[in-house]
């Protein structure tokens, strides 16, 4: 059984390092939380919402950096995976949208923050 | 054209039929499988076996310390070779729980001089029905109860247990004959194996409403799994497992494109949603165990196999159609997991060799296939169907109405340790 168990001493702690590989996360990517609401300042469900990182791409609505997010009940969506910068947001709802204001994060986001930025439509 | 996953689904079938064909060729390698049985008479075989156990009883008899060498050379010639290991019931001082013949011939008149007086009871007898060998060989075993009483270096010895004897004979034209022993061993009572796998493997997170969709492609991933277990056999062959194992599944789902929607077009194709799972998996099922060789066994394992998520991970990635950039992150899904249960049930099946390295430990390699039993989760969207295709809603789990299931087959590598094995 010695010679066993010392298998088992170097199986076990094996097959624990190969399983545990590849579990933990340091640091997370920047969030950003948008709220859209209307002229009376209430929440706008069923939203369209996406994010642009330049001016140009915003204006012309091309090469979002995500699919088209929808708003809940709330008003409000969350973006998850976002790099460390700076990004333009655009919304619409119907024939409603926030093409006359240019609405940006506060400078670049970082890592771990979760950034919350208000949109209005009209 | 078909999907990638009803491909996959496919291939997922004919891998359960080559294991299928795989097992029944092993079994069909088995002996007494392969032959088609003639209609035993087994009153004659009874007779057979026991005439050949009273003339092993009286000359087992004369054998003592002043006998003739050819008494000895006699009892040699009932086994099939002098290299039969039958049970070591002279020689207290070996550990070795058998010996061959040819050393217990020798080792009788030293240890008893006087003899040793072995008595079979032959009315309480149970012949099992013979099982082909080869050459027109067949090979039957045979219980019954066997006395010893002698004395060796001034002590008494005297027992009185079950055997199991398996004896051989030839079968021809109706024939039987060539009556020989090819062993005399303790009938096993129960076996304990201590077993510790390893077991790369091919996973895929199968979502049903997805697998029957031509436009999403269901892609499998390399995925292991790890753990050490508990085999009770009650008997040589049947017994039951218990286990805990840490699997890790992944796979990735890949759409051609997002659809415009509401006026607007994202720009992204070759969208690649990718999904990985760790859990805790309690595997607890039957074992059936096959003899097809001295060193080798087959393992034939199914059950339920219980599963508690630990972690989870989710990656999406895209090309945009302008810049032909991939970019990463384009699913935003902060509650992609919200929707999926924690706790998993699952069937495993599993084939395995075992070869004997030593007495008590064996190698292990095989087949193992995982198949998720109960959904992982499903959420109700209404408007899943028009928007899966423009990235509002994770396509792995945001469907209603279908299941979403594990499936893996793996490779198995391990070892089992006999940690106890007790003999009636």
């Amino acid at each position: 059984m010695g010679r066993n168990l010392r298998i088992l001493t170097l199986l076990l702690p094996l097959s624990l390092l190969l399983t545990l590989s590849g579990c933990f996360e340091t640091d997370n990517p920047p969030q950003l939380e948008v709220s859209v609401i209307d002229q009376d300042s209430l929440p706008v469900p069923d939203a369209y919402v996406t994010l642009f990182t330049s001016q140009q791409e915003w204006r012309q609505l091309e090469n979002p950096v995500q699919a088209w997010r929808r708003t809940g009940l709330e008003g409000q969506v969350l973006f998850i995976d976002l790099k460390e910068t700076t990004y333009w947001i655009y919304c619409r709802k119907g024939d409603q949208d926030n093409s006359f204001d240019e609405i940006t994060t506060q400078g670049d986001l970082k890592l771990n923050q979760r950034a919350h930025v208000v949109v209005h439509l009209r | 054209m078909l999907g990638k996953g009803r491909v996959l689904a496919k291939r997922g079938m004919v891998v359960c039929k080559l294991s299928v064909l795989l097992l029944a060729v092993m079994l069909g390698a088995h002996p007494g499988i392969s032959q088609e049985l003639p209609e035993w008479k087994m009153d004659s075989i009874r007779l057979g076996v026991k005439n050949l156990l009273n003339h092993y009883q009286l000359i087992h008899n004369q054998i003592n310390a002043t006998a003739d060498p050819a008494i000895e050379r006699e009892f040699i010639n009932l086994f099939s070779n002098p290299k039969v290991l039958i049970v070591n019931e002279i020689d207290q001082d070996s550990p070795s729980q058998e010996i061959s013949a040819q050393n217990y011939v020798s080792l009788l008149p030293t240890l008893f001089p006087e003899g040793l007086t072995l008595d079979f009871n032959m009315n309480r007898i149970l012949v099992s029905r013979p099982k082909y060998d080869f050459n027109n060989r067949y090979l039957v075993n045979v219980w019954l109860e066997q006395s010893l009483m002698g004395i060796s270096k001034g002590k008494a010895l005297a027992n009185r247990h079950r055997i199991v004897v398996t004896i051989g004979f030839n079968f021809l034209d109706g024939k039987m004959s060539g009556w020989e022993i090819w062993g005399i061993a303790l009938p096993p009572k129960s076996q304990t194996y201590l077993t510790v796998k390893l077991s790369p493997s091919l996973g895929s997170l199968v979502n049903q409403s997805v697998d029957q969709d031509e436009r999403f492609n269901l892609e499998p991933g390399l995925g292991y799994a790890g753990g050490v277990g508990l085999m009770y056999l009650i008997n040589s062959h049947l017994g039951g497992q218990l286990g805990i194992r840490y699997a890790h599944y992944q796979s990735s789902l890949t759409l051609d494109h997002l659809d415009p929607h509401g006026g607007f077009d994202p720009h992204l194709e070759q969208v690649n949603y990718h999904t990985r799972f760790w859990f805790v998996e309690m595997p607890i099922g039957a074992a059936y165990k096959i003899t097809l060789a001295r060193r080798l066994n087959a393992l034939l394992g199914a059950g339920i196999s219980p599963g508690v998520r630990l972690f989870e991970s989710f990656t999406s990635s895209a090309v945009n159609s302008n810049s032909r950039s991939r970019q990463t992150g384009v699913i935003s899904d902060s509650q992609w997991i919200d929707g999926l249960t924690r706790f998993n049930l699952g069937f495993y099946s599993e084939l395995s060799i075992m070869w004997q390295l030593r007495q008590n430990t064996a190698f292990m390699i095989g087949v193992d296939f995982h198949h998720g039993l109960t959904s992982l989760g499903e959420v109700e969207q209404p408007d899943y169907v028009n928007s899966r295709y423009q990235g509002l809603y994770n396509p792995i789990w945001r469907s209603p109405d279908s299941n979403n299931l594990l499936r893996s087959l793996g490779i198995t590598i391990g070892v089992a340790i006999q940690i106890e094995s007790k003999k009636e």
